[in-house]
């Protein structure tokens, strides 16, 4: 137990000046700069981030993921599918490296890219299973007191979203908490085995 | 809750009435409710007073008297619409038919290994004490889990359990079946079974279950009112968790409104009269073919709204290609669509250009959807609201659930309590986390149990996948009644006497507890504490359903006979968490106490809420009463898309053509039923319509007095068109056999002219009272309609229950006729 603990903790302290794989935690604000406070996008729980650098209580990070075509201002985890990672604002002027670009079976164009941008220093883990846990837990503890619980995999990643908005305000899940859940069934989605 | 707001703080008043809850008893409590606990929490009851408590039918004002219950009423009226579901509650603790103790099946006790299954519902009953049931079932279950695995265990149990956060009945065998080592569970509902699986499809969500325009949008934008396959007068008297009543409310107003209302149902419902609406009178299973005729003469009329189809829908070019002919041929116009659903083609061109005309909404009901295609009428009629182009509008567009748990009342800024879950970690020695990782493999659609049940093995198909049956060995049923929920009842009992064991909780010797091995006696939920919500959309009100009186018999806690089970498979604390009844109250509402203290909207600490024995009353905010659905998609379908794969309304789905099925194509389509009158070889004569019955919720409260303000002949009532009743020479007060090939009940005969010719109307729910008992084929005495009712799928998609596609044939008893034997003990 101990060891763990330490081992995280090393971990920790090292990610913040090494390449590093870490998530968010929470909903977490995007900045273009690492001296800039103006909310450029957000970024959703459970997202996985590259840390490149540490500026002040900023960390520069790089995100992957797809941008539909005609759609500017979202990227998405996977192709073809709405489960989205970051929302940006119009205004916003992101490093976006366009990496690659493929059709999805309806037809339409989505681009592979790299997102830079800046976060604050906090809500980032490593340890992207205990936030599923908590996420299935949350859902489990409250999605079952009226009705045996939906497993993840019975909806699409498409459908999830506004079948857990639907039902949500008839439980004592918190919109923080909302966003938490929403990812980890989208992830874990009848049409997301595989991926 | 400090701007309650003026017409409530009316109703609030008699509070004060109210008798003070004693809350911790002097003497530490003996810790009834399980061994070697020690509860801080009184168990004494109020001896003369009156107790606040809740039902699905409202929270309820019960006078106590020497330690009885002599009265039972409404605690608020929020409109002067009666429900009649209210007054019943001591009728109900002290039925006639309470199971007393815990009870065997005489072949079961003498030897389990072989039971005679085929004597279930015609052997002889046995008392057993409850601790030689408790052992009993525990041993059976064990031995089944063994021999048959997990999935030879049924515990998916359906119905309309009490209400109540703790003592929920069936979320509560999940719970013990989850700790214990696995069951085999259901998907869906007999509600909505159709609808619930392809609205996700067309819609990207449920649609069903959630909130809907607001009612004070609707009273204030709608010009029309289409009230279509819905008797909201009557299923509004009841919601999941507690009705907060306020549809009644709104209805009133809308009476009061004058707007133009139309209601379009094979019978003219209670709410027609109500509303004193116009009536339009369809065949039943035909709605699909109205639409089309409407959208029809819309198309031709130039009449639609060609943006919105563009901009917010797909496919509808292929669809119009079917609505055309494109390949076979048929122009699908209002004259086609007349001769299908029996109403004139004038008509449904006036409808079409009616709803054009003016900003409609069109309020649906489930009925439509509970038949062969079911899953055809909704996606018709968003079809139809599509091509009318007022959904996301004020006032416009549909509605599925406004006749369902007051749909539309606006939603309160309300903090939520919890409630018990099967949330348990399983044993790993019962190999019970091996059997989580597969449970969702073995559910299937739950109407489809018989055929489950008779078949085991055979694989079918569901919304794109294959289910294999399991082969079950072992039932346990909590809160539900099959015999008399579930279609084609003498099928069912056909396939019921293939498991070895049948376990059922039960207050009452319903139809489905007489089919049981073992039944074990529970308490209403009048004999126990428990805490619930109101309103299930609106979240106005937390009721604490304070005990009234005591057990009745050897009645006991679904609480307490899962915690003894548990203590049989050595997981006691696992499942109760070392809590008792009131402590899991307690965390339950503060849960809610949490939240609202950080929404900054204090309310009373858990003693005072227990003790004072009132109802926490939430605001409503502002905005919540102007809400209208799909607006945001409306006002942005590409930052607020559905969660259907375009992110658009699909009236043509590319994934349902890949499922490749014949009974439901890509695109909303008439499909003719299996029974209907307009058949070409009509199997009998006269289409059946079972709707939700006016004075039960489902098969609840048919034992109670109130049955006698609604029985004929003192069975249940069939309606019969004044035409058709000349012809059989049946008149009011008669009693009537309705068969077909598949069974045969008595009835009372109520002739009308409030029903289209060719139509009757037997409202689901009355029990089953077989005259040969156990006995398939043999007459109902007290008129269950799903006797007569189909057992097929809706489709492959969806597999839901198919009870209003059904013909029947009507005759005059002439006979004398038998008596009931049900609503008292058996044997």
């Amino acid at each position: 137990m101990k060891k763990s603990i330490f081992l995280s903790i090393s971990l920790l302290s090292a990610s913040l000046y090494a390449s590093d794989i870490m998530y968010s935690s929470g909903v977490k604000n995007l900045f273009e700069t690492s001296h800039s406070n103006a909310r450029k996008g957000r970024l959703l729980p459970t997202s996985e981030l590259k840390v490149l650098e540490k500026n002040g209580d900023k960390v520069k990070i790089e995100i992957e993921g797809f941008m539909k075509d005609g759609v500017s201002n979202a990227v998405y985890f996977v192709k073809g599918k709405r489960i989205l990672m970051a929302g940006l604002s119009k205004s916003a002027k992101f490093d976006i490296k366009e990496l690659s670009s493929s059709k999805d079976e309806n037809g339409v164009e989505w681009k592979k890219v790299i997102l830079t941008a800046y976060t604050k220093n906090e809500n980032l883990t490593e340890d992207l299973d205990s936030l599923y846990s908590k996420a299935e837990g949350l859902f489990k503890n409250n999605c079952s007191i009226c009705h045996p619980a939906h497993p993840a995999h019975e909806f699409t990643a498409n459908q999830w979203p506004s079948m857990f908005k639907a039902m949500v305000n008839r439980t004592a899940i918190e919109k923080k908490d909302g966003y938490l859940v929403t990812q980890f069934l989208q992830k874990h989605a009848k049409d997301m085995k595989g991926e | 809750m400090k701007n309650i707001n003026q017409k409530r703080r009316g109703f609030l008043k008699v509070v004060a009435l109210f008798a003070t809850v004693p809350f911790i008893d002097a003497v530490t409590n003996r810790g009834e409710l399980l061994a070697g606990t020690i509860t801080k929490f009184s168990t004494k009851l109020v001896e003369n007073g009156v107790v606040l408590t809740a039902a699905h039918w409202g929270m309820l004002k019960l006078t106590i008297k020497n330690g009885k219950v002599v009265k039972s009423e409404p605690y608020q009226k929020t409109s002067r619409i009666k429900n009649s579901l209210q007054y019943h509650t001591d009728d109900l603790v002290y039925a006639e038919d309470r199971i007393k103790y815990p009870m065997v099946r005489k072949s079961y006790l003498k030897d389990p290994n072989n039971p005679k299954p085929e004597l279930r519902g015609n052997d002889e009953w046995v008392r057993v004490s409850y601790d030689e049931a408790i052992k009993l079932v525990a041993k059976e279950l064990k031995k089944t889990r063994k021999e048959k695995g997990a999935k030879g265990v049924f515990a998916g149990s359906y119905g309309w359990k009490s209400s109540g956060s703790i003592h929920n009945c069936r979320v509560l065998l999940h719970r013990f079946m989850t700790a214990t080592g696995g069951f085999t569970g259901t998907v869906g509902d007999y509600s909505t079974g159709a609808s619930q699986v392809i609205m996700p499809h067309v819609l990207g969500t449920l649609e069903v279950y959630e909130q809907q325009t607001s009612w004070p949008v609707v009273l204030e934008h709608s010009k029309v009112v289409v009230i279509w396959g819905a008797n909201p007068l009557a299923t509004l008297k009841i919601a999941w968790t507690s009705t907060d009543e306020n549809g009644f409310k709104y209805f009133e107003e809308l009476k009061k409104s004058g707007k133009k209302i139309i209601c379009i149902d094979p019978y003219k419902t209670e709410t027609c009269d109500y509303l004193d609406a116009q009536w339009i009178a369809p065949n039943p299973n035909t709605d699909v073919a109205m639409m089309m005729g409407m959208i029809h003469t819309l198309l031709e009329a130039k009449k639609y709204d060609a943006n919105f189809l563009d901009e917010y829908t797909e496919g509808f070019d292929k669809f119009k290609d079917y609505l055309y002919g494109k390949d076979d041929g048929i122009v699908k116009n209002a004259k086609w669509a007349s001769k299908i659903c029996g109403v004139d083609k004038k008509t449904i061109n006036e409808l079409a250009n009616l709803f054009y005309d003016n900003r409609t909404m069109l309020m649906s009901g489930w009925g439509m959807q509970r038949a062969h295609h079911g899953e055809q009428p909704h996606w018709m009629m968003v079809t139809l609201a599509s091509v009318l182009g007022q959904i996301g509008l004020p006032g416009g567009g549909f509605g599925l659930s406004y006749h369902y748990s007051n749909g539309g009342v606006p939603t309160a800024k309300s903090a939520i309590i919890g409630g018990i879950t099967a949330n348990v970690t399983p044993s790993k020695d019962e190999g019970g986390a091996a059997w989580l990782r597969n449970a969702a493999k073995y559910s299937f659609p739950v109407a489809r149990i018989a055929d489950a049940l008779l078949n085991p093995g055979k694989t079918i198909d569901f919304n794109g996948k294959k289910i294999t049956y399991p082969e079950i060995d072992f039932i346990y049923w909590v809160g539900g009644n099959p015999m008399v929920h579930h279609q084609d009842t003498n099928l069912l009992i056909k396939a019921w006497k293939k498991p070895r064991t049948i376990v059922v909780n039960e207050a009452f010797w319903t139809p489905t507890a007489r089919m049981a091995d073992i039944v074990m006696p529970t308490t209403t939920s009048y004999e126990r504490n428990d805490i619930t919500a109101t309103g299930d959309y609106s979240n106005l009100n937390i009721v604490p359903m304070k005990q009234a009186v005591k057990k009745q018999y050897e009645a006991r806690d679904d609480y307490q006979i899962f915690s003894d089970l548990a203590k049989e498979f050595g997981v006691l604390d696992k499942y109760t968490q070392n809590k008792t009844e009131m402590q899991w109250i307690e965390e339950f509402y503060t849960k809610a106490y949490e939240q609202a203290k950080k929404m900054n909207m204090p309310i009373p600490t858990f003693r005072d809420f227990w003790t004072k024995n009132q109802p926490i009353t939430f605001d409503v905010p502002y905005e919540n009463t102007q809400f209208v659905r799909y607006a945001d998609f409306r006002e942005d379908p590409i930052l607020n898309p559905l969660g259907t794969p375009s992110g658009k309304i699909e009236i043509y789905s590319k994934t349902i053509e890949k499922m490749n099925y014949k009974d439901c194509k890509a695109y909303p389509s008439w499909l003719e039923p299996a029974e209907w009158v307009g058949m070409e070889k009509k199997t009998a004569e006269f289409a059946l319509i079972s709707p939700h019955p006016s004075h039960r919720l489902h098969s609840q409260l048919n034992n109670t007095s109130l049955r006698k303000e609604y029985a004929v002949a003192n069975r249940e009532p069939i309606w019969i068109n004044t035409k058709d009743a000349k012809e059989k020479g049946i008149k009011s007060g008669d009693v009537v056999r309705v068969f077909n090939d598949r069974g045969q009940i008595l009835v009372g005969a109520i002739v009308t002219d409030g029903l289209k010719q060719g139509i009757v109307k037997i409202e689901e729910g009355a029990w089953y009272d077989p005259m040969e008992k156990g006995k398939e084929g043999t007459l109902c005495k007290n008129g269950s309609a799903n006797l007569l009712t189909k057992d097929i799928p809706t489709s492959e998609l969806a597999n839901g229950n198919s009870s209003n596609t059904a013909l029947v044939n009507i005759e005059k008893y002439t006979k004398e006729a038998p008596s009931l034997s049900i609503f008292k003990q058996p044997n």
